[in-house]
Parts: structure tokens; sequence; C-alpha cells
């Protein structure tokens, strides 16, 4: 699904990535997790393709599609999803017009046929459902004066209707109370599927309960410095960062 | 001083014979006021308010005054904001048409016409600027319209002001003087259209005066050709607990200028100044507010939006005095403006002078081009560039939009905005 191979990139002369290297397969869930200011947000971010970042090096592959040639809309419109760890405010644009016209992209790029109002309405109160928000989420502005809990499960709202083949959840938990946390968990793992692969970043293992990863990867200054199974988030709870930045240490002086 | 050609101002003279009313004391002051006027021409941009408005264009232009005309049911329909429940007045070229206008109006609401305007007072007329004089010297049909006290009137006054190509571009002066009584509520909507792309001059004045408690929203939308000019002056005189509400959406015109001048007399008077310029091609917008704090726990609050594309110029001068003795008063001005090519220009400037010590003032301006978080945000969602820039400038510009209280010209608006739009028809189906 996606591969990415000695990624470095920088942003204003300062180098954030410093040789990434990941793959994810089809299916599988992954979590990332590490220090504040690592780079987590940066990889995420620079993969949905913001420009603010410059490629050093390395590559990039989606699908066996070089990911790094493509626009940030035809990323979104090939599959890859990003759930922000901020979602911007747009006072002014309907919540459900950008969803509707954002769903009629794909679609069309997928050579299906668009989706009229009424159809997309019985999508959208399906999915809403789902996320158990209120319908007058539907006729507000996007995110506008959402609560930072609503902001994120607006995210994962956008995420069930457009189905995307991976999905990257910046922080998604942040912020989130208990049973918000629980309903969210529950929307994410309704879209897990064989074909569907998705990637979390996030601080706490409590998110890991919920939706159990496949793999947990350390990324620290820029790469990743471990990489397991879930226990390692467990470890992490338990020990914080410390020992694996002190061993991935050792190791690279070895 | 004057910057113009002496044949224009001798036209006007000539003009003013075949159009002044016949009744002396009428004549008399509508001749003194046109006097005035040519004493001192045309403002030029050596004055400090007309800096960055040049008037060449509109001043080597001759105007005639408007033949009689009529209007067909269709041309009305065409002009109209639709969706709109309302009592109707209509102006064709500025002279009221009865047969499409609302004879029956609601208990508390009286309009009537009006003869005698700006008296002959020494002291007074130094200070009423040259366009002021130019509408005295030419108004027709100019209309009073009071409202009584604790009078609540649900539907607004619509104003329909219609422009029309004659032979010669045609100058229109409208005039309009609001009385509201004490407590009242109501609402006033002006509409300044064009039939076809006129390039005629109209020079709006409106005097308005709240009593103690009254509340007006005055909606002004300037949707005129292309090619006239659109100049407009609006005096709000507010006592003590009134509230005043302009929203001026501006889209027409190649040049725009209007003035609000706003006195906050009495304690507790609120003032609300909302406005929207939307410029392309050459077209050149220029908007000047004062607001005079007179009375301690006044309040003006001002939001200010400017969107320029192609080679466009907009002007916004906030001015803000703030006298001695007027104290605990709170000023807010934010003059936001979007250029979208390189080649538009946008003069923006806040002027406070302030002689009390105890007020909250604030002022901000911005000039910039589109949010790049947001643009993001729609791009990852797969929204094309087009689409995306075109949603971000409209959210822009309703903003301003939004805050128009009738869901009729609400909508109106976002429809007209969005095909004034660049990458417009991308949008229709967002409004
Ligand atoms: N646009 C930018 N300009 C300057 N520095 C930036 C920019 N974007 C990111 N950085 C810097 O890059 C580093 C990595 O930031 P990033 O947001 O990727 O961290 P993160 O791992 O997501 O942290 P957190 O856990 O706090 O969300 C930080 O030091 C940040 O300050
Ligand atoms: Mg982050």
């Amino acid at each position: 699904m996606l591969k990415i191979d000695n990624l470095q990139a920088r942003v204003e002369d300062r180098d954030i990535l410093k040789g990434l290297s990941l793959e994810i397969g089809k299916g599988e869930v992954h979590a990332i997790m590490g220090p504040n200011g690592s780079g987590k947000s940066t990889l995420v971010q620079l993969l949905a393709g913001r420009d603010d970042y410059q490629v050093t090096g390395g590559t990039v592959s989606f699908m066996d599609k070089d990911l790094l040639e493509l626009d940030p809309e035809e990323r979104a419109r090939e599959g890859l999803f990003l759930a922000f760890q901020y979602p911007v405010e747009i006072p002014g644009v309907n919540n459900t017009y950008l969803l509707k016209a954002s769903l009629n992209a794909m679609r069309k790029h997928r050579g299906e046929t668009e989706l009229d109002a009424v159809e997309f309405l019985a999508l959208i109160r399906d999915k809403m459902k789902l996320m158990q928000m209120d319908s007058s989420f539907l006729n507000r502005g996007v995110n506008e004066g959402f609560s930072g809990g609503e902001k994120k499960r607006n995210e994962i709202l956008q995420m069930a209707v457009l189905e995307p083949k991976l999905a990257l959840l910046d922080e998604t938990d942040s912020g989130l109370d208990i049973d918000a946390l629980k309903i969210v968990a529950a929307g994410v793992n309704s879209l897990r599927d064989s074909e569907r692969s998705i990637v979390m970043v996030t601080h706490y293992q409590r998110l890991l309960d919920y939706i159990e990863p496949d793999f947990v990867h350390v990324l620290s200054d820029g790469k990743i410095i471990r990489s397991g199974d879930k226990s390692l988030a467990l470890e992490l709870e338990r020990r914080g960062y410390d020992w694996v930045l002190k061993e991935a240490l050792e190791e690279a002086k070895a | 001083m004057s910057a113009h050609p002496a044949e224009a101002l001798q036209g006007l003279r000539d003009t003013f014979v075949g159009s002044a009313p016949s009744d002396p004391v009428l004549r008399g002051q509508r001749e003194h006021a046109l006097e005035r006027f040519l004493e001192r021409g045309f403002p030029g941009t050596r004055e400090e308010k007309w800096r960055y408005t040049n008037l060449r264009a509109l001043t080597r232009r001759q105007f005639i005054t408007a033949p009689d005309g009529s209007l067909s049911g269709e041309q009305l329909a065409s002009c109209r904001l639709d969706d709109l429940d309302c009592h109707t007045l209509v102006f064709l070229n500025g002279r009221l048409l009865t047969e499409h206008s609302d004879s029956s109006l609601p208990a508390g609401l009286r309009i009537s016409s009006l003869e005698a305007l700006d008296s002959e007072d020494e002291n007074e007329e130094d200070a009423r600027p040259a366009f002021r004089e130019l509408n005295t010297a030419f108004a027709r049909d100019a209309q009073l319209i009071e409202v009584d006290a604790d009078t609540a009137l649900a539907k607004p006054l619509y104003l329909l002001f219609i422009s029309a190509r004659e032979e010669l571009p045609v100058m229109v002066h409208p005039r309009i003087e609001l009385v509201a009584g004490s407590n009242s509520r109501f609402s006033l909507v002006e509409h300044h259209v064009s039939l076809d792309l006129d390039e005629n001059l109209v020079n709006t004045v409106t005097d308005i005066n709240l009593a103690a408690g009254a509340r007006l929203t005055h909606t002004r939308i300037q949707d005129a050709s292309n090619k006239s000019f659109q100049i407009c002056r609006v005096y709000v005189e507010q006592a003590r607990d009134s509230h005043y509400i302009n929203h001026h959406i501006c889209l027409g015109s190649a040049l725009a200028r209007m003035d609000i001048d706003v006195s906050l007399r009495e304690k507790g008077a609120e003032t609300e100044l909302n406005g929207l310029m939307l410029g392309k091609g050459r077209q050149h917008m220029d908007t000047h507010t004062q607001v005079d704090h007179l009375a301690p726990h006044t309040l003006s609050r001002e939001v200010y939006r400017c969107i320029l594309d192609e080679k466009s110029r907009g002007v916004f001068n906030g001015k803000v005095v703030v006298h001695k003795d007027a104290q605990k008063i709170e000023a807010h001005q934010a003059s936001n403006n979007l250029l979208l090519s390189e080649h538009a220009e946008i003069d923006t400037k806040p002027e406070l002078e302030i002689y009390a010590d105890d007020v909250k003032c604030s002022h901000g301006a911005t000039v910039g081009q589109l949010d790049r978080n947001a643009m993001f945000y729609l791009l990852s969602r797969g929204i094309d560039r087009e689409t995306a820039r075109g949603l971000l400038v409209f959210a822009f510009a309703d903003e301003v939009v939004a805050k128009v209280a009738e869901s009729g010209i609400r909508r109106a608006m976002e429809k007209r905005i969005v095909g004034r739009l660049p990458d417009g028809d991308m949008l229709r189906e967002f409004v």
C-alpha cells in the first residue's frame, strides 16, 4: 500500500525528517508514537501533500505510484485521507457541501456516477448515526465553532463518508473525552477491513485499547527508531521513551 | 481648486435652468446650492478625503437630467429582489414611479415628498460637501420617511433605484430623509441597479435621524452598471440608546464612493457599520466612514471587507473621533482585504482622534491572500484548486453578507457574489 524509503525533509532550512523508512501493507493498522516535535505531523502532512515541506531525499510510493509527484487533491482522490491534528475552521463553507463535493470528486475520479442531494443525505445520515453526531452539524460552517472533540469526530465522519484506502489519523484521540473516544474508535473499527490501511499517530496507549494495532513504531528526531507489536506501546506506557532512545543510540554506535 | 473643465460646469448651469422647481423660494434654495457647488467644483485629489479617488473620468462627462420614463412589468421584475416581503417604492432615473410603488402603507409609516432641502444657513453651509450641494441643486422626488414613535414595522421598506440609459449619460440625485420616532423598529433596504450598461452618475444623499431608543437597520446594495458613477453619502444622527446598523454591499460601478457620517449624540447610542466591496476589471471603490462619539457610553463597531481582482482598486478610511467628555465609549474597527491579483490595490487606513481618556478603541487592518491552512484542508479533501479558491473567497465575502437579517436579501446577494467571483461557476451548488 505505502512504502516510505529513507525519506528526508526540511522546513525553512531545518531538517525534520532524517531518513525515515516505513512500510504499510494492505489491511494493516499501524500506530506511530514519539516525543513532541519528533516529526509525526510533518510526516503525515507531507504524505497528504502539504507544500511547506521540502523533500530533500528518499522516495514514497503509494499503490505503486510515486506519491510525491501527485498534487494533494490527486492524493486524496487516489484514496489517501488525513485526519488533521488541528482541523481547520472554515466559516462560510458549509460542512455538508464540502463533504458532498469531496465525495463526488472522488467518485468522478473513479469513474463512478456522482451522488445527488437525496442520495448523499441518506448516506451521510447513516454515517452521522455511527458517529453519534447531531444533524445540526450539517448546516454549520466547516468545523466552525466546533469544540475540540467535535472537530475530531467530524474528521472521522469525513473518513467514514469518503472510505479511503489509506487513512492517516494524526492524534485523533487527543482532546476526546472517554465517551467520544469510544465513538471515534467504533467509527474507525467499522472501517477496518482487509483492503484498508490505517496509520494512527498517538501519544496514548488508551486509544490502542480500543483500536488494536498490528504494528507500533517509535519516531524520534525524524527517524523510526524502533518497531514492534502492540506490546511495545504497553512498554512505552510503563517506561517512557528514555530507554528506547538510549538503546537506539547504542545501536547506532555499534 | 476645481480640477475639471469649465464647460462641464457651465453645462450644469444650463441643465439647471430646465429642471429647477417653479416655486420661487424652492428655486432660490436650489440655485444657491448650485452656485455654492460651482464655486468649489468637484473635489480634487489634493483634498485629503479624496487623495486616493480621482474624479477625472467623472468630471470630463456631460450629464443631462433624466426625461420622464416608464418601466414594463418585465423590466421591473428583472431588477427587483424577488424574495423579499416588503413595502416598495420604485424610482427610474430618480423619478418615483407611482404605478409600481405601494400606495398603502402600514400604520405608523408615512412617506411624503420633501420639497425644502438644505437651508441657507451659513454656519452649516461651510461643512457641506460638494456632492451634497449638487444633490440639493438637482434632487427630484426627494422623500421624507417617518416612522412613528413606538412602532415596530415587520416588513422592510424597499427603495429600488433603477438606472437606465438615455441619449447622453444621466445624472440622478436620490434624496431621502428618514426620521425614526422614539423606540421605533424599522428596516430600510436601498437597492441600486441598472437596466442596461448605463454611464450615469447617481449621487445619493440620505439623512437619518434616530430618536431615543429607535432601532434602524439600513441595508444598501449597489449593484449598478460597471460603467456608472455611484456617489453616496449617509448622515446619521443618533439620540439616547438608539441603534443603527448599516450593511453596505458594493458590487457595481466604475467608480463608487460611499461616505457614512455617524454622530452618536447621546448616552447609550450604538452604531454598527458593515461593508463589502467586490471589485474587478478597473473598478474603483472607496468607503469613508466617520463616527463621532459625542457622548459617554456610546459604541461603534465597524467591519469592512474588500475583495479585489484584476486591476481594481479599493480604499477604506475609517475615522473615529472621541470627543472631550465622551468617556467609557467603545470603538472597534476591522478592515480585512483580499487581493486576488497582483495588479489589484487597496489603501486602508484607520484614523483615530481621541480627546477623552477612559475609552476602549481597537482597530485592525489586514491585506492578504487566501489562508494557506484552509486551502490545504480543502485540497486534502479532493477539492480542486479552482473550486477551493472560489469557496474561500466566497466564504470571506459571506461573513459580511451573513450579518444581513433578511434571508431573501442574503440569498440574492450570495448568488450575485458567486456570479461575480473568479471560478464562481464551480460554486453554484454551494449556495
Ligand atoms: N512550518 C513549520 N515551520 C517551522 N518549523 C516547523 C514547521 N512545521 C513543523 N516544524 C517543526 O518541526 C518539528 C516537528 O514538528 P511536528 O509537528 O511534525 O511534530 P510532532 O511529532 O507532530 O509533535 P506533537 O507530538 O507535538 O504533535 C517541530 O520542531 C516543529 O517546530
Ligand atoms: Mg503532531
